[in-house]
């Protein structure tokens, strides 16, 4: 049995509706959206990113913990993105055609 | 012709996505349900304007990493109690699915709750079941868009009211108010409260039901929580079949029919699009809306409800039901444990915290007097409701008194108002040519001290942390 998975046979029927590829593309943002809020809320409970930058860049204005708080977020967001991308990108290759008899 | 060479069957893992047109339904569960979405909404909506003591009663103040939760005060320290939160809210999620199926789904969740909302509003703009239908299938016309317009104005309104309401759980939302007022809402806050709102309207106006059978993780392993004595909601298909259409006041059975009158009512309401009878399905969020809808078919046909109903598999299939079994006692268990643990750990807490950072620029300062100085940064947590004062101690690594360094004023005391971080610099001194003493054991010029802070009126209010005292090397 092969499984034929391609974004091209299966876009959505009706407007506004999701096609294959609209779907892996909000799960895999949605979940690693879930795994980045988890990341965000660990690390910053113990580092407290606002003395760090204070002294590895003195002469820049002050940067608001709530900005890199949310550019903290984002990078863990897009770090588990990619993950998550790479691995349903890489599970939706179809297989090579079964070897005939 | 043999299996292997029959072609290879092509077969995709998705299904083409029909739009689903929830209808309306009213009943015991329906009812049920928007209660449930009044309360939570109303706590998600209301909360952030409820005041304690001069302050917001829930504020999660990420600038001043502190959470207020009512008279309660956490600090980053306290990390653990939101871990632990964390963990009871998950195993209260496993109980209650090993005991009632997917209540959480049916009435609780956020897409659940928020979705039964932007339903409503679609219901009030474009009308029920059929007339959207009707209207999707309509070339654009006047009434048209004057339907979808409105119901896109209030759509995005409520979008943006709740991630503003969102906002204002991490900034003081009366604060926020008058910014949104005085349009000088700062450019975070303002992307945040987009961000949320775009979110919503997404999840609850446009994907829905597609967000719990392709994006939940939580729809795909609940059912590892579940046994055949769980609730689900099941259709019994003994009583239903044959299924058919018949007049009123027919006798089913000498028609040769079921109770089931096939009149699809319970597909028509199933806001994902499944039919209910075909069995249990991963796609069915147990909003029990089809009980509600064949309920009140069976009082019209003057049939007994219940054909499609909250059970369990063992009822079904004439067993017996066990709500007491091994996986309910363990979650149970568990989760009291935590509970009463939670309470506790959170009842000892301790009010105050220290933390002792180096002067980071000097080591030590050698002084005229022959002495050597370190400079300290203490940051004194009061994690209490009321203002204290503090008096500061220093001691070797031990905690034993040291006579060897001296504190500078002598006995220092700092007043630290309620749930306030009060950074106070230290200055800690010892004689140079005292190298040998008792706590100066390193060769580095390196030693190791304590600190201590004391509540001034109650001695048992008390932290310690540790931190270096650096000389010059011999």
């Amino acid at each position: 049995m092969s499984h034929k998975l391609s974004p091209e046979t299966d876009s959505g029927t009706q407007q506004g509706e999701l096609g294959l590829r609209g779907r892996l593309v909000f799960t895999v943002a949605w979940c690693s959206f879930l795994a980045a809020s988890v990341a965000t809320l660990v690390f910053f409970a113990f580092v407290d990113p606002a003395p760090i930058v204070a002294v590895l860049r003195p002469t820049d204005t002050l940067i608001s913990r709530t900005a890199l708080y949310s550019f903290g977020f984002f990078f863990f967001w897009l770090v588990s993105a990619v993950s998550a991308g790479l691995t349903a990108s890489l599970l939706c290759t179809p297989p090579a055609p079964a070897p005939r008899r | 012709m043999s299996r292997a060479e029959q072609p290879p069957v092509e077969e995709s893992y998705y299904q083409a996505h029909q739009k689903v047109y929830p209808r309306e339904v009213k009943g015991r569960f329906t009812t049920l349900r928007i209660t449930a979405v009044w309360v939570l909404l109303g706590l998600f909506y209301g909360l952030p304007w409820l005041r304690w003591d001069d302050r917001q009663a829930i504020l999660f103040d990420l600038p001043a990493r502190k959470f207020h939760l009512l008279g309660l005060t956490l600090w980053p320290q306290d990390f653990i109690f939101l871990a632990w939160l964390l963990v009871i809210a998950a195993l209260s999620l496993f109980f209650f699915t090993a005991v009632g199926g997917r209540l959480w789904c049916g009435y609780a969740c956020p897409q659940t709750v928020w979705t039964e909302v932007f339903l409503w509003m679609e219901r009030v703009t474009e009308g029920d079941r059929a007339k959207r239908m009707r209207l999707d299938a309509a070339p654009l016309s006047t009434n048209k868009f004057l339907r979808k317009a409105s119901k896109q104005f209030l759509w995005i309104t409520f979008s943006l009211w709740t991630g503003f309401t969102f906002v204002g759980f991490f900034t003081p939302v009366d604060v926020l108010a008058q910014k949104v007022l005085t349009l000088s809402l700062g450019s975070w806050e303002t992307f945040w409260v987009l961000f949320y709102g775009f979110a919503t309207y997404g999840n609850a106006g446009f994907l829905r039901e597609q967000v719990c059978k392709y994006m939940c993780p939580y729809a795909r392993f609940q059912s590892a929580m579940f046994d055949r004595d769980t609730l689900i909601i099941t259709y019994e298909a003994e009583r239903g079949e044959p299924r058919g259409g018949r007049r009123k006041g027919t006798d089913p059975r000498a028609a040769g029919l079921g109770d089931c009158t096939d009149c699809t009512m319970c597909v028509q309401v199933c806001p994902t699009g499944i039919d209910i009878r075909n069995g249990l399905q991963y796609e069915c969020i147990a909003c029990a809306a089809c009980i509600d809808a064949c309920d009140s078919v069976m009082d019209k046909m003057g049939y007994p409800r219940g054909l499609v109903r909250y059970d369990t598999q063992n009822a079904l299939d004439h067993k017996q039901t066990r709500v007491l079994r091994p996986r309910v006692i363990v979650y149970g268990f568990l989760l009291l444990a935590l509970c009463v643990g939670f309470v506790v750990a959170l009842a000892m807490r301790k009010p105050v915290g220290l933390d002792v950072l180096h002067d980071r620029n000097t080591l030590y300062r050698s002084l005229d007097s022959g002495e050597i100085e370190n400079v300290y940064l203490l940051k004194i947590m009061n994690k209490g409701a009321e203002p204290r004062r503090f008096i500061v101690k220093v001691t070797d690594a031990s905690g034993a008194a040291s006579a060897v360094y001296r504190l500078d004023p002598t006995i220092p005391a700092f007043t630290v108002p309620a749930g306030e971080v009060f950074n106070a610099a230290v200055r800690v001194r010892k004689d140079a040519w005292d190298d040998t003493g008792e706590t100066a054991a390193r060769t580095d010029g390196v030693a190791d001290l304590r600190f201590e802070v004391q509540a001034e009126n109650d001695p048992s209010l008390r932290a310690s942390a540790e931190s270096r005292f650096f000389s010059p090397r011999e």
